[in-house]
């Protein structure tokens, strides 16, 4: 019932702003309709849906909110957030968002919370286009299943209702509809390196001191180091995505080793931060991510996100729907989840960024040729490629480290995860911050 | 402690461009209860607060106990000032208020705090040692400043306007316990003021300012029964002032066509004022030769024993007359009432308009 | 006569000392609304969780001494000693330039136009954003910035001073930058209305610059550093954009360690941390009223 109050009072607000102009929204519900082949025939009363889509910039930002409101009937709104405050938020105003996005690792948190339903495999078109991960956990057959919380683990529930189990196996219904993902690595500046990176460990050679940088975030940064830190041969582990409080131990040990040699220049916590490093110059080689990278490219700084056999730093996105949606507001989702990867749109924005829609294919309709092979295949580019803005971020014949999206994400080192230990892994990190 | 002299040698002082002490030299004797009086803007305080070394003279010598102090910070001069605000540190309890100067000059506290007391004793202030200032009335912040520039064993002590925060019986008494401090102590008092009131009843001197200029220096009688300007006449009060123009020898015409004997000073047709002691001035006449004015009764107050009416001549100049209280039982005045006045022809003063005029001594 | 005298002397009753009427409640209950849902509600739900229980993903309702407990581990005391360290330092050096530029602006100027011209100068860097002021900084020290090239051309130094950027001094720095002004203007406030007589009367009876300060200014103008420092030590404690962005990440304050408790929603643990954090500020407050009487100047 308190469903029902809900959402007839949010229709009654929005109707009100859709009323002057009623006439107009429905002409152009209706011609964007026919124009994008979606569906024209919707409830009249659809225009007045809202959908609120929380998430943080990477993928809920204005951009995706245009999109949508220029495909679809009815209104999409997204609040961008400090990517710590998303699960908090997510889960203690849960009236403030109709549609959460978040990272598939954060799931076990957040989804004992109950303030989540379970996705129906069958109404999402797109699911036979998804990625193997999120049907297998793997790439391809032969892909490495990777240490941590692999998507697979967490995607699928095992029933419809809000206190439905996580389960690694196929089911009929999803935790959240998978959106993007990616397999992150070290970026560095070939110009400044002065030598070939073929290691994960070459972040912590000495030569670097001083000019090397991670990640903040505790759960990434942490695990960016162990990777480093065993390449290297410092501490071996059983899982890096879920250590044990002596492998923190030694972790954090080695951090607090390394903070006071003065090797790390800074701990960047949002990726415009890393972008500034590197194009300032005060790093030469750091963890990164994707649209960091491409972002220092657009700039004229040369920068490679650089493939090492130690494998990726992996990790995927999904969006949740609120278990108080139902009736219109359920369908329209629905429409929203479908949209969301078969128009392709959406994906073509994080492919062009560097990251991968989780559907891969459905982007190669809206991208060139060129951009397809340059980001997809992995082939040299076959003219100068752009980004969504237009800038040049490859000239012709450049090429990315790291292969076709099937070669990197199939060496996942580490999926993004929440360690059972979280508690004083945090405890440690503060420790070693305030060191 | 004993007094010292002062001495101003053509003390000047411009703020900015404009001139606030016109070259004024002055001397009081050591020991000497000295007024500075004048209205707001003659120079008085700008010329107190030079000695003080709170100003620096642009011009001229200020010598103190027979040291050119010009160049000396104000602690060194000799002197210690009284503020009109009184100045006390609100921080500070009285004591340390008083204990101040000794504070700073690293006097042992024991002895510091006796000193202290003792002082605030002498001023009346006994047992109001740990009060802080906003718990004193407006007579007791005087007495605690008092002893606090004591304190700072001054030959000359230097009162801007002290009494002026003071209601109107608090300021008589403190008058006279100011006067009665200063001979007890011998100290060297320059009081600045602009109550000529204040002036007469306290100095050995009266120094009468009057843009940026000195107009006269004398005892308070030399200045009351021989003002040396219209303007010190006026400003010292007990005057009434016609303004006029010589005429034939020994004749002064006021606008009203009236005639008024007077001597002979100056050449025919010179605009004069003539200055009469208020009380000098009777209804009756009792020499043939006394001048007479009309004037229109204004005002009648009663003072008691005295009466002041104000009166206005019937060319529009205001003035008083102050007479006894049984002489007006006889006369029976009205207000608006026309009536006719007598003076003797030496209690008339006369002085040119608009010309500076020698210094009496 | 009593019956038209009775509901006039009703109402207009005069207040009565240690007496509440119907009346005086209903005009003071919109503020204690507001202080109750915005202050003491959120305060107290904030001690109330920092006793729940917390296990790895969840928390649930208890009454456990725990991340209490654990504020006392020597690592997590280093946190507390680094947020006071460099509040400390921030503190000393805006008390001082603030102080020092509060007497230039009131001692120095003698024209009213002058001074809110300068007083103006020095505050209009407030009229930006604070991260904007903040990131600024990071071109003027980094690496290849205003600072080390500058030194490196003028042939001070040869290699790039890399504790400039992402460092203690940076973060210090920033803080000063932001919060001297707000350390001065409560200051200048309050020396502004020092009589100038005071001044005179100090030196009158002796006293030579430094003591005039000592005895004088300082003193009468403590009022204005209490407040000052109140608004500095509760900001710089607050504050975690700078130190991320200034710090390099690599700078641990209770406040940063909060915020990585709460982005894994180990939300009592942060609550002890928020609980002991404010505890020191109001420790810190109740010192400072304990000796400077404030109240005049509000």
């Amino acid at each position: 019932m308190a469903n029902d109050t809900s959402n007839s009072g949010k229709a009654g607000l929005t109707r009100r702003t859709v009323l002057k102009g009623a006439a107009a929204v429905a002409g152009a519900a209706v011609g964007s309709g026919v124009i994008t082949g979606f569906p024209t025939i919707w409830a009249q009363n659809i225009k007045d849906i809202v959908i609120r889509q929380m998430g943080s910039s990477g993928d809920t930002n204005k951009a995706l909110e245009d999109a949508a409101n220029a495909d679809l009937p009815f209104r999409v709104q997204v609040t961008a957030l400090d990517p710590s405050s998303v699960v908090a938020r997510g889960i203690s105003q849960t009236d403030t968002w109709d549609v959460l996005s978040d990272g598939t690792a954060d799931l076990p948190l957040f989804w004992p919370a109950k303030s989540f339903q379970p996705i129906e495999k069958k109404r999402l078109n797109w699911w036979g286009d998804v990625s193997p991960i999120f049907t297998s956990g793997r790439a391809t057959p032969e892909a490495k299943y990777g240490q941590g919380a692999n998507p697979f683990n967490v995607i699928n529930a095992d029933g419809p209702g809000i206190d439905s189990k996580m389960v690694a196996e196929e089911t009929e219904w999803l935790t959240g509809a998978p959106a993007l993902h990616n397999a992150d690595t070290l970026g560095i500046r070939p110009d400044l390196v002065g030598r070939e990176i073929n290691s994960w460990a070459d972040l912590l050679s000495p030569e670097y001191k001083g000019r090397a940088a991670i990640c903040a975030i505790p759960s990434v940064g942490m695990v960016d180091a162990a990777i480093a830190l065993e390449a290297a041969g410092l501490v071996t582990y059983a899982n890096k995505g879920n250590m044990t409080k002596e492998e923190i131990d030694a972790t954090i040990e080695n951090l607090i080793r390394l903070k006071r040699e003065g090797h790390f220049r800074a701990f960047w916590s949002a990726y415009e931060e890393s972008v500034n490093l590197m194009v300032g110059g005060e790093t030469v080689i750091q963890s990164m991510w994707a649209p960091a990278v491409a972002s220092v490219r657009a700039q004229g700084v040369p920068c490679v996100f650089q493939n090492l056999p130690e494998g990726y730093r992996c990790w995927a996105v999904a969006l949740y729907i609120n278990a108080k949606a139902d009736g219109l507001l359920k369908d329209a989702i629905y429409e929203y989840l479908n949209w969301y990867h078969e128009a392709g749109k959406v994906g073509a924005s994080f492919t062009l960024r560097g990251y991968y829609s989780a559907a891969p294919n459905t982007v190669r309709k809206v991208i060139t040729p060129a951009q397809w092979d340059y980001f997809i295949e992995g082939k040299p580019a076959s003219e100068d490629i752009l980004d969504a803005n237009g800038n040049v971020i490859e000239k012709t014949g450049g090429l990315r480290t790291g292969g076709s999206y099937y070669e990197r994400l199939s060496n996942p080192a580490v999926w993004n995860s929440i360690m059972d230990e979280n508690q004083y892994q945090i405890a440690r990190w503060n420790e070693f911050l305030a060191t | 402690m004993s007094g010292g002299a002062v001495e101003l040698i053509n003390v000047t002082k411009y703020y900015d461009r404009t001139l606030a002490v016109d070259g004024v030299s002055l001397s009081v004797a050591a020991g000497e209860y000295c007024c500075l009086l004048g209205p707001s803007g003659c120079g008085k305080t700008s010329t107190l607060r030079m000695i003080a070394g709170h100003e620096l003279a642009d011009r001229g010598d200020i010598v103190v106990g027979g040291r050119r102090v010009n160049d000396l910070p104000p602690s060194e001069r000799g002197t210690a000032m009284m503020f009109q605000s009184y100045a006390l540190f609100p921080h500070l309890t009285v004591l340390d208020n008083v204990g101040f100067a000794p504070m700073l000059r690293g006097v042992p506290k024991v002895e510091r705090i006796e000193e202290s007391r003792r002082l605030l004793s002498l001023v009346g202030l006994g047992g109001w040692e740990s009060r802080y200032p906003r718990q004193l009335s407006g007579g007791q912040a005087q007495r605690a400043a008092l002893a606090r520039a004591l304190n700072a064993r001054p030959q000359v002590l230097l009162l801007d306007e002290p009494l002026s925060a003071l209601d109107p019986i608090l300021r008589i008494q403190m008058r006279s316990e100011l006067k009665r401090m200063q001979l007890e102590l011998g100290l060297t008092f320059i009081h600045v003021t602009h109550s000529q009131e204040e002036a007469l009843a306290l100095s050995d001197r009266v120094v009468v300012m009057e843009d940026g200029h000195i107009r006269q220096t004398g005892t308070p009688l030399d200045v009351f029964e021989r003002p040396a300007t219209p303007f010190v006449a006026d400003f010292i009060g007990g005057h009434a002032i016609f303004r006029g123009t010589t005429g034939q020898p020994g004749n002064t015409v006021l606008p009203s066509g009236e005639i008024l004997h007077t001597q002979t000073k100056f050449g025919t047709g010179t605009p004069v004022a003539l200055a009469v002691r208020c009380d000098a001035i009777s209804f009756a006449r009792r020499s043939a030769d006394d001048n007479s004015i009309t004037a229109r009764v204004v005002t009648i107050e009663h003072l008691g024993a005295l009466i002041r009416v104000t009166l206005k001549t019937m060319d529009g100049q205001d003035f008083s007359v102050v007479i006894p209280e049984r002489a007006e039982r006889g006369t029976r005045l009205t207000v608006s009432e026309i009536i006719s006045l007598y003076w003797t022809v030496a209690d008339t003063r006369i002085y040119a308009e608009k010309q500076a005029q020698p210094k009496a001594a | 006569m009593t019956d038209t005298a009775l509901p006039s002397t009703k109402t207009w009753r005069p207040h009565t000392r240690g007496r509440l009427d119907i009346r005086t409640l209903l005009q003071v209950s919109p503020l204690w609304a507001i202080l109750l849902m915005f202050l003491v509600l959120p305060v107290a739900l904030i001690v109330l969780v920092s006793f729940w229980r917390f296990s790895g993903f969840t928390m649930e309702p208890g009454f456990v001494l725990d991340h209490y407990r654990d504020l006392f581990r020597p690592s997590t005391l280093n946190l507390y000693i680094n947020t006071l360290r460099i509040a400390g330092i921030t503190w000393l050096i805006t008390a001082i330039i603030g102080f020092t530029l509060a007497y230039h602006l009131t001692f120095d100027l003698n024209k009213p136009a002058t001074v809110t011209i300068k007083f103006m100068i020095l505050t209009i860097p407030f009229f930006t954003s604070a991260v904007i002021r903040t990131v600024a900084w990071v071109p003027v020290l980094g690496r290849n910035g205003l600072v080390n090239s500058s030194l490196i051309s003028l042939g001070l130094i040869e290699e790039p001073l890399n504790f400039l950027l992402y460092s203690e001094f940076a973060v210090i720095l920033a803080y000063v930058h932001a919060m001297t002004g707000i350390m001065m203007a409560p200051i200048f406030n309050t020396m502004n209305r020092i009589d100038r007589s005071l001044i005179e009367a100090a030196r009158d009876a002796g006293a030579n610059g430094w003591q005039v300060l000592r005895h004088v200014v300082l003193p009468l103008s403590m009022p204005g550093i209490a407040i000052g420092s109140i608004f500095v030590l509760t900001l710089v404690v607050g504050d975690v954009a700078t130190v991320r962005l200034l710090g390099g990440g690599q700078l641990g304050t209770v406040s940063v360690a909060i915020t990585n408790q709460s982005s894994l929603l180990q939300f009592p643990i942060a609550c002890a941390n928020a609980v002991a954090l404010l505890a020191i500020v109001l420790v810190c407050i109740a010192v400072i009223l304990r000796f400077v009487n404030i109240r005049r100047e509000l």
